[in-house]
């Protein structure tokens, strides 16, 4: 079956950053403080954790503080852009089923605002490394750049595989959360990896998020590179996935709309 | 492909899987494992072909059901068929409904920005066209405001104007005419021509058969997912309402048939009778409704040309009135008015209306042309012109259906010679 189809005919760019502006004016259209709660809400949830954790478990750690604001800067980043890439899709039926849009342009463009958020949170977490007086260099820069890159990655690995699967199953949101908030807790955000025993950090490598996390904070804080090897073998595993969301997000597309 | 041909369908076929029982929840699917989801089989488009050739208006009609927004949804890529292929040429500007994606809370000029851009604009396009979007719709004052203070029409005047300034070469359109007061709609009109004379292709689904019949060159006719006949627009829309006409009166006798034999003879079949809503004035009489019955007082909406017309107003009298003048109009549904007649100056006792609580008037061999048409009935005191109670539009209409293909609201007595 052959379709001669007008798909180069959309100017990607313009509508994505069109339906990701709007996406913005929404969300923040009729709220006071507006904007600011992109900083103001993963910015309250980091001084509850860091009151809690650094006073009661971790006072003895140095720059403990740094180290969760690290770790939950790139956190809130995956799961917001995890979810709202898995919500997209049925979001905006109401446009899908009268015209026609590339699936993956919807998806990326519901990212958009995580992107954002997560840059302007960066700018935060800056700061705060020069106040901490841990600047990294460029190589470590550099490379803290591959680790957000690989973040987005899987983000939009596993949203290309979810936003389908969610209009066929409209339990998946809900298991999502809970699967956010175990990843969570197997993450090195609140704890350091080393405060588990080894073979429990294997376990806990399983879950993508520790690795970059992790490694993030090496170069952030430590001024480190972590071990290279891991990356590779992270990245190694992560283009097929990548490449096999695509596949699946296409494939999956013959017959969605009509079931949203 | 040939260059001459704008979108050539070769055989699609289109079938939708309605679940019996909807499982979405892992927890249906979990307790229900074993059975397997009976599916429904709905097939909303059976092997249909087609060509649209380039700057043709074509259109594309059938009752509810029939399958003709799933075409033009294939013809969008928003569905794809099940077999077959669709293949375009040029590009395709789908616009199933108008402002698309327009979103309530954002002022005027950004959804021109938003839909634009879904549309297929660039920005710099958009920024380009703005002016000329702004100035057809007319909305100047308004484009700052949300959208959603608009009124309806309002909505539609801006949508559309962003829609013909996107500008492709093949334009799909969807009932887009159905809203929109008649001024607006002329305008749409008359700027579809102006595609056609850009060689641009159209294709309108529409339920509307005057402007099918009007502007559209070609017509296919779907029933049941089927292409009926395609055709010339005249005789396909021909084709459309004689089919209505049989199933409205395959309908009128299901209806009879239920009604036990008796009640039939007694013409007394209440065909969904549509009560006209009023405020609970006391009133000397009032108007209750008003039906269409052929000659031998049974209920019929559609009439052939030459056949008889009865038009009974049923009303009720609160006081002991024992004279009443009625008048009954005839209007197209264009409002022009066709004739009128009254009781008063036809010099008629109206007693025996009072006692059976309905009026009559029949109507012999009505020479009325295809077309739609209301009743517009008032009760007046007797001797005087003074109104007690009136009936603006029939909320029914009856249709007329002429044999041949004269047009015109009228049908003459006519010979060529």
């Amino acid at each position: 079956m052959k379709n001669l189809f007008h798909h180069k005919q959309l100017h990607y760019w313009d509508t994505i950053w069109m339906l990701a502006k709007t996406d913005l004016k929404m969300r923040y259209q009729g709220s006071w403080l507006g904007a600011i709660w992109v900083f103001l809400k993963p910015f309250c949830l980091f001084l509850i954790l860091n009151f809690v954790f650094s006073n009661l478990f971790f006072k003895h750690n140095p720059n403990y503080t740094i180290r969760l604001l690290v770790g939950l800067v790139l956190w809130s980043f995956f799961s917001e852009a995890t979810t709202v890439g898995m919500n997209s899709l049925l979001d905006k039926a109401h446009i899908l089923k009268k015209i026609y849009i590339p699936l993956w342009l919807i998806i990326i463009s519901s990212t958009v605002h995580s992107a954002l958020a997560f840059f302007f949170n960066l700018v935060i977490l800056f700061i705060f490394l020069i106040a901490f007086n841990v600047f990294p260099g460029i190589l470590q820069i550099s490379v803290f750049i591959i680790y957000i890159l690989l973040i987005y990655g899987i983000s939009l690995t596993y949203s290309f595989f979810a936003a389908p699967l969610y209009v066929k199953f409209r339990d998946l949101n809900q298991i999502w959360e809970v699967l956010l908030s175990v990843l969570f807790y197997a993450s090195p955000i609140i704890y350091p990896i080393t405060a588990v025993p080894p073979h429990v950090q294997s376990i806990l490598y399983l879950n993508p998020m520790t690795l970059l996390i992790e490694h993030s904070k090496v170069a952030l804080i430590d001024h480190g590179i972590a071990r290279f090897d891991h990356l590779l073998i992270f990245i190694a595993i992560f283009i097929p996935c990548f490449l096999g969301s695509i596949w699946f997000l296409k494939k999956s597309s013959k017959n969605l709309i009509e079931r949203m | 492909m040939n260059n001459d041909i704008a979108i050539k369908v070769d055989h699609i076929s289109k079938t939708f899987e309605i679940p019996q029982e909807r499982r979405n929840s892992i927890r249906e699917r979990m307790l229900e494992f074993r059975k397997k989801t009976i599916y429904e089989k709905y097939n909303a488009l059976e092997d249909v072909s087609m060509e649209i050739r380039r700057g043709e208006f074509f259109g594309i009609i059938g009752r509810n059901g029939s399958g003709k927004s799933t075409f033009l949804k294939i013809l969008a890529g928003i569905y794809t068929p099940d077999s077959g292929s669709v293949a375009v040429n040029g590009q395709i500007s789908p616009f199933l409904e108008l402002g698309v994606g327009f979103n309530p809370e954002l002022s005027g000029k950004d959804n021109i920005f938003l839909n634009g851009t879904i549309l297929g604009l660039t920005f710099k396009e958009i920024e380009r066209k703005y002016h000329k979007i702004i100035e057809f719709s007319e909305l100047e004052r308004f484009i700052h405001l949300k959208v959603k203070n608009y009124s309806s029409g309002m909505q539609v005047r801006l949508a559309f104007s962003v829609a013909i300034y996107a500008n492709k070469e093949i334009l799909l359109m969807d009932e887009v005419l159905a809203v929109g007061d008649s001024n607006f709609q002329s305008k749409c009109l008359t700027e579809f021509l102006n595609f056609k004379r850009q060689n641009k292709t159209i294709v309108l689904v529409t339920h509307d058969l005057g402007v099918a019949r009007k502007y559209c060159d070609r017509l296919m006719l779907l029933r049941s997912g089927k292409d009926v006949m395609t055709g010339g627009a005249r005789e396909v829309a021909a084709e459309y309402t004689l089919q209505n006409m049989s199933d409205e009166e395959r309908r009128i006798y299901q209806k009879a048939q239920q009604k036990n034999a008796e009640e039939v003879v007694v013409n007394d079949i209440h065909l969904e009778p549509i009560f006209i809503e009023k405020n609970p004035v006391n009133k000397a009489a009032t108007i209750e409704k008003i039906e269409f019955l052929d000659e031998n007082k049974n209920l019929k909406n559609i009439f052939k040309t030459g056949e008889d017309l009865v038009v009974r107003i049923w009303f009720s009298k609160h006081e002991s009135v024992d004279k009443l003048n009625f008048g009954i109009a005839i209007y197209s549904l264009e409002d022009y008015y066709i004739f009128g007649i009254n009781t008063l100056l036809d010099h008629i006792s109206t007693e025996k209306y009072l006692q059976k609580g309905y009026c009559d008037v029949h109507y012999r061999r009505i020479n009325l042309g295809t077309n739609k048409y209301y009743i517009r009935a008032g009760i007046y005191e007797d001797q005087s012109e003074k109104l007690i109670d009136y009936v603006d539009q029939s909320p029914e209409y009856f249709q007329v259906q002429a044999f041949n293909q004269n047009t015109g609201i009228i049908h003459l007595d006519y010979e060529w010679v």
